[in-house]
């Protein structure tokens, strides 16, 4: 079977990083992907060279003492009968004796006996009844009042009205499920398949229903903590669980898991909305309750494509524009278009709002499939008026661009850059001024170090390179009006 | 204990022979387990956080609750560092829900390279690192976690899949992505560099 490209990475890291093989070993075994997995490999095994931070060392031994102490405490706390659920009412607290507590063995005349043992078994069953109902809610499964107290959770469930509030019922089910698993272990009872089957059951309706726009962060906030338990409960009893429900405990492990994801999700999207919200709340916005959107981004946050190019702007046919990347002849998927597009959505709840930055020029990036200048693929960049072909970002070529808002909070100014870079360091750079159209050329290469002329490149770059520079500086072009 | 040294992990059979000393309650395999940890628990915080004090408390508090459920752990079910990672992230998701997450108020690069012990670290690789700690934050955070797990922390592909509850091909993938567009923007940044260096307008 055709291994894929991000098994072989992982399988040559992985093999790096032990000392298993060394980077030119997995080179070999893989020629055919050489050229792409080589610098990915490097920086892999750089990024595994890299220095680690430490916490504070004084930090950690005052953590490491408090630590060692709660263990101490614990050891000696768990020599008594451990509890997981409060004041879970065990029988022999309950006294029997004043229900059954008639002197019955003092002779007396049986009217006195049968209407003395008519009014104990009317204090009994009312008591008993009482009794039922005031502890089945503590009762486990397997306890004969647990029948008792599912009957009165349906019950109210029924009569429990309004979305939320139905919701919020069905968050405190799935609560009292885990509950009653940790109750189960704190008796060292085995747990079988219908307890796992229950918490599953109760848990499961609550994360597919998870909706962010749909569920107050409140909710969603309970359902993270009960997932995050959920995961941590089952670790814990997995040594109890009965043999035959080895199936359910893994269903439920993946049901927590999955839906602790999910709720992490929905949880992030809620509180940046709120966010959002107050933001917009506290700005003088033009119009209260209209959404900002900043241009390149759509209402959701996706990234969407800038102003088309017009006719006039664009130098070359039209042949290429619009064409996906799956053309491209190179193996690296990644369409430029995308790559030099910011990506707004893909900041985290964290970071700062998007109107720290500043906005992104109108523009394009589109791949040219005919074009092969310099044995390289091109893509065509457009921003307003100004239009400039620039090299894929493969073998050393990078390009940098108004467009190309990298995330690290800074970007250039008006100006496109064109660099080649050779074991990191750029040997070569293009830089053109978006508003005149002006290009500059930096070498350090062949002896020379550095500002060349356009007449110049031919001598001093190799032919490959030179075809790359000049084909860039022919095709600049500023529509004027 | 050398703080930097790559090499802390014990082998599988030392590793087991600590955590069943610890699960009985052993407070030296308990101690010895804290020693292994609790550095790589707390840059996995400090990847997540950016805020060294916040990346110590929530570290500790990992540690508590370790004390809680070590008696439950079982090696059938997944290793050892994968239950722990798996323990700290639902504790840190539990901590920046409860506290709200700190201001930073130094760039995370500055405030982590503080944390770096000088006299072992050339020049160059400081520099490296600090520009490897800049750059991530523009990653997604899955890919940033898997990323940090692997290479900060030390976690296997596996071991990062079951920490993070995903499934091996998954993390796979993140890995992939978050090198290649690491790759991306270390070359677009050493070109912004020299844009800045040698042609700044006119």
């Amino acid at each position: 079977m055709k291994q894929r490209f991000e098994e072989i990475l992982a399988e040559c890291l992985e093999a790096v990083t032990t000392g298993q093989r060394t980077v030119e070993e997995c080179l070999a075994l893989y020629p055919h992907w050489r050229d792409r997995l080589e610098p990915l490999l490097r920086l892999g095994c750089r990024l595994g060279q890299a220095p680690l931070p430490e916490p504070d060392s004084a930090f950690q031994e005052a953590a490491r003492e408090r630590f060692l102490a709660a263990a101490q405490g614990r050891a000696e706390a768990s020599r008594q009968p451990r509890r997981f659920l409060p004041a879970l009412p065990v029988l022999s607290r309950w006294s029997w004796r004043p229900v059954f507590n008639l002197q019955m063995g003092r002779p007396a005349g049986w009217r006195r006996v049968a209407a003395a043992m008519t009014v104990a078994f009317l204090i009994g069953f009312v008591g008993f009844s009482s009794f039922v109902m005031a502890t089945a809610g503590d009762s486990l499964p397997g306890d004969w009042r647990y029948p008792v107290k599912r009957l009165a959770e349906r019950t109210r469930l029924t009569f429990t009205f309004g979305e939320d509030a139905r919701r919020d019922y069905r968050i405190d089910l799935a609560e009292e499920r885990l509950h009653e698993v940790q109750g189960l272990a704190s008796h060292e009872q085995r747990i079988g398949e219908s307890v796992l089957r229950q918490l599953v059951e109760t848990t499961e309706p609550l994360v597919r229903a998870l909706e962010p726009d749909s569920v107050p962060s409140g909710q969603i906030e309970r359902i993270t903590d009960l997932t995050a338990a959920q995961q941590d409960t089952l670790d814990r009893v997995a040594p109890l669980v009965e043999d035959k429900a080895v199936d359910e405990l893994e269903e439920a492990r993946v049901v927590s898991s999955e839906g602790h994801e999910r709720a992490v999700e929905a949880l992030a999207v809620a509180l940046s909305q709120e966010e959002s919200a107050r933001e917009a709340a506290g700005l003088t916005t033009p119009q209260a309750g209209t959404p900002t959107v900043q241009p390149g981004t759509s209402p959701t946050g996706e990234p969407t494509r800038g102003a088309s190019p017009t006719a006039a702007a664009t130098p070359t046919p039209a042949q290429g524009v619009g064409t996906s990347a799956s053309g491209s002849p190179t193996p690296e998927p990644t369409p430029a278009s995308v790559e030099a597009t910011p990506v707004p959505g893909e900041s985290t709840p964290g970071a700062p709002s998007p109107t720290a930055t500043p906005a992104a020029p109108e523009g394009q990036m589109t791949f040219l499939p005919d074009d092969t200048a310099g044995g390289v693929a091109w893509n065509l960049l457009v921003i307003g008026d100004f239009s400039v072909v620039v090299p894929a970002e493969e073998g050393g070529w990078v390009v940098s661009s108004p467009l190309s808002t990298n995330e690290l909070g800074r970007h250039l100014q008006g100006l496109v850059a064109v660099g080649y870079l050779e074991n990191g360091r750029a040997t070569l750079a293009v830089i053109v001024t978006v508003a005149d159209g002006t290009a500059r050329i930096f070498v350090e290469e062949g002896g020379v170090s550095g500002e060349i002329g356009a007449d110049q490149v031919r001598d001093v770059l190799s032919g490959p390179k030179a075809d790359i520079v000049l084909h860039i500086l022919e095709s600049i072009t500023v529509a004027s009006h | 204990m050398q703080l930097t040294s790559r090499s802390e992990a014990p082998t599988d059979g030392q590793e087991r022979d600590i955590v069943q000393r610890a699960r009985s309650g052993d407070q030296q395999a308990l101690g010895e387990l804290y020693d292994l940890y609790f550095p790589r628990i707390y840059r996995y915080m400090l990847a997540r956080t950016g805020n060294p004090a916040e990346a110590e408390d929530v570290t500790e508090e990992v540690f508590i609750k370790v004390l809680g459920g070590i008696g439950g752990f079982q090696w059938r079910q997944a290793p050892f560092a994968a239950w722990l990672f798996r323990i700290a992230r639902n504790q840190l998701v539990s901590h920046t829900r409860k506290n709200g997450a700190r201001r930073q108020d130094t760039p995370l690069a500055d405030s982590v390279a503080d944390r770096v012990p000088d006299p072992l670290i050339r020049v160059e690789d400081r520099l490296f690192f600090e520009q490897i700690m800049d750059i991530a934050r523009a990653l997604p955070q899955a890919q940033r976690e898997v990323l940090w797990l692997r290479f900060a922390v030390g976690l296997s592909v596996s071991d990062a899949a079951r920490a993070l509850g995903k499934q091996e091909g998954n993390v796979k993938v993140l890995q992939h992505k978050a090198i290649a567009r690491l790759q991306k923007l270390l070359a677009q940044s050493e070109l912004e560099r020299t844009v800045d260096r040698i042609a700044q307008p006119r």
